[in-house]
């Protein structure tokens, strides 16, 4: 039966190309808009390439200590003190390191040019959590971590600049007129991978004075999410601990925060701030979510109506050769499937080339980031517009559907019946 | 009992302004394997009549019994399954539908039944056959003629095997030849033990069926 369907609604579409194509071209800028969003915070989001494990990592990114005295507060960074002391050797954890980001001058000795590029300090876990292709070398481990070693990995694009060619394995660099050990190279990573994407990596032992700058965020990543609520547990144990040692002082860490949040939370005064500031987000998400579905599947609802007016004299003969009211209802909705789904197709295609249009504003990225094949097309991205699809669909050709299988037989083949 | 029969059946349609009997009081009894005529003055409630033996209209009183079965009180769904296995309909303008070719409109009755994909594609080639429209069968109605599209509309009505054919003037849209054919189509249905009812302004054509009922305002004159 859907066999039939299927070619009555493709020849349809080719039986009224104008009516049709303006269905299709509706229905694909629809989803363009939507699937814009979707797959750019399915980009933020998936477990992919640089990132595997965002699906089970959590960061505690800062440290408010409040003064119960004096009334005062400070946050910033997690200090090293609050790393070493209170938020490593978790049990929860399968893997924890820590990590920043800023920028450094990067020379080499004797070489009076001087870039201006990212580095990301890291621990030893750090390579584990994160997947990166080394070309040539290996990271460092726990073992040069503890001495301080100064040691930095490039990115490949960044040997190529810094060193114009050479090899730079084995050489010396300078950051910040420090000079830095190049233990290794690896491959160029998306900006679209915001925790692994670098121009340079060093150790964070390797910073001067390093236990007073502070380590940046905590990376705990769980053998599964099931042990969060163990991990969190550890947390708020740890500020206790914390807190009874120092008197008059109330800490609270920031997180444990999932990777889609963790920048949201970033902004909160307290936890339960940010569990709001992330409530409202999702809100606000849904909200523009409705709001793009619901608008267009109002506009295609009325070119639905007028599609199924054509076909009452069709609905009256279904009928009186036995078809039922709910077989209607189906064909009807289905029919208007395949329209959605050549316009899901359209439409998801257009959001790629609005994603690559609008890189910076949709993903917070430089807009010369380049955003690997496997973020665009996965299986929630696909899942999703397929969704999205039975949604416009149900939406804008729920109502038409379901006046045409209410239609009186003998009316519907005079066609007095108004739909 | 007929295979049809019809107890004091009427029926009124009614807008905000007007209150139309289109049926008053009928009582009609239709013989299994009769080829019966309805005829008539246009608005004289024959459609009417018809609409009601098919199941595709209800009447404000009377019982309708089809096939040994009162039709009374019957659901929707019901209604839909009684039509599908016991009556096919032939229309005076056809009804095909445009945006399938010849095979799927045939196969359409089938499609509402638990028939498979291939029994359905042999069954409606058996019966496009029989019509002689087999060369025809890819082609869309817009392709065929008026007579041709009425052998589709027939191959469609009996591809179910119904017990009862309804036809609503079949040929009133034909030229005499193309109408000849049908008729002769409907003969050899007929022959086979089809009941058919058909509504007709041609006396010619009823004279050549069986019987003939006439209405006159809603009710039965002979």
């Amino acid at each position: 039966m859907l066999r039939i369907y299927y070619k009555q609604a493709i020849e349809m579409l080719k039986q009224n190309k104008f009516i049709s194509a303006i269905a299709v071209i509706g229905t694909a800028l629809a989803i363009m808009m939507i699937m814009a969003i979707i797959v750019s915070d399915n980009i933020k989001t998936i477990s992919l390439g640089a990132e595997p494990n965002r699906y089970r990592t959590y960061y505690v990114t800062r440290a408010v200590e409040r003064d119960t005295v004096k009334r005062s507060w400070s946050a910033g960074g997690i200090g090293y003190d609050h790393y070493k002391n209170y938020l490593t050797d978790l049990q929860a954890p399968e893997y924890t390191t820590v990590t920043s980001w800023s920028s450094v001058s990067v020379s080499r000795e004797g070489h009076s040019e001087t870039l201006n590029l990212g580095v990301r300090t890291t621990g030893a876990d750090y390579w584990k959590i994160y997947s990166f292709r080394f070309i040539e070398g290996k990271p460092w481990g726990v073992g040069e971590v503890q001495s301080g070693v100064k040691q930095v990995i490039l990115s490949e694009s960044t040997a190529r600049e810094v060193f114009k060619g050479e090899k730079a394995l084995g050489q010396e660099v300078l950051l910040n007129s420090v000079p830095y050990h190049v233990v290794a190279i690896v491959e160029d990573v998306s900006k679209i991978y915001d925790m692994a994407n670098s121009d340079l990596w060093i150790p964070y032992s390797s910073i001067a004075d390093y236990k007073q700058w502070g380590v940046g965020s905590i990376v705990y990543t769980l053998k599964n999410n099931e042990d969060l609520p163990a991990l969190d547990r550890e947390i708020r144990e740890a500020e206790k601990r914390y807190d009874a040692q120092h008197e008059n002082k109330v800490l609270t860490f920031r997180g444990p925060a999932k990777h889609a949040d963790y920048r949201l939370s970033e902004q909160a005064s307290d936890n339960e701030d940010a569990i709001e500031i992330i409530r409202v987000a999702r809100r606000k998400s849904l909200f523009i979510f409705l709001i793009l579905l619901l608008v267009p599947a109002i506009n295609l609802s009325g070119l639905s109506l007028s599609r199924m007016r054509k076909r009452t004299e069709e609905i009256g003969v279904r009928k009186a050769f036995g078809a039922k009211r709910h077989v209607i209802l189906i064909q009807v909705l289905f029919e208007n499937l395949i329209t959605s789904l050549l316009g899901g197709v359209i439409g998801l295609l257009l959001s790629y080339g609005v994603i690559y249009r609008m890189k910076h504003w949709l993903l917070g990225v430089p807009e010369d980031s380049f955003i690997p094949f496997n973020a665009l097309i996965s299986w929630p991205v696909l899942l999703s517009v397929v969704v999205v699809c039975i949604l416009l669909n149900l939406l804008s050709a729920g109502i038409p559907a379901y006046r045409a299988s209410r239609m009186n037989i003998v009316n519907s083949l005079t066609q007095n019946d108004k739909l | 009992m007929g295979i049809i029969q019809l107890e004091g059946i009427s029926k009124i349609y009614r807008t905000k302004e007007v209150e139309t009997v289109a049926l008053e009081n009928v009582n009609l009894e239709v013989k299994e394997r009769e080829f019966l005529s309805v005829m008539g003055p246009s608005g004289c409630g024959k459609s009417t009549l018809l609409n009601l033996m098919g199941l595709l209209d209800v009447p404000a009183e009377g019982r309708v019994w089809i096939n040994g079965t009162d039709t009374t009180g019957m659901k929707d769904g019901e209604m839909a399954e009684f039509r599908n296995e016991t009556l096919g309909f032939v229309f005076q303008s056809f009804h095909l539908i445009n945006s399938l070719n010849v095979l799927d409109n045939v196969e359409l009755p089938l499609l509402y039944r638990k028939s498979s994909d291939k029994e359905r594609r042999e069954k409606a080639k058996a019966v496009l056959e029989k019509v002689g429209l087999s060369h025809r069968m890819r082609h869309f109605p817009s392709q065929l003629s008026g007579g041709q599209s009425q052998r589709v509309a027939i191959a469609r009505a009996i591809i179910g095997n119904p017990k009862i054919i309804l036809a609503d003037e079949p040929t009133g849209n034909l030229d005499s030849r193309m109408g000849g054919e049908i008729m002769e189509l409907l003969f050899k249905l007929n022959e086979e033990g089809t009941t058919i009812v058909m509504v007709t302004h041609d006396e010619h054509i009823a004279e050549s069926t069986e019987r003939i009922v006439r209405f006159f305002d809603g009710r039965r004159v002979e």
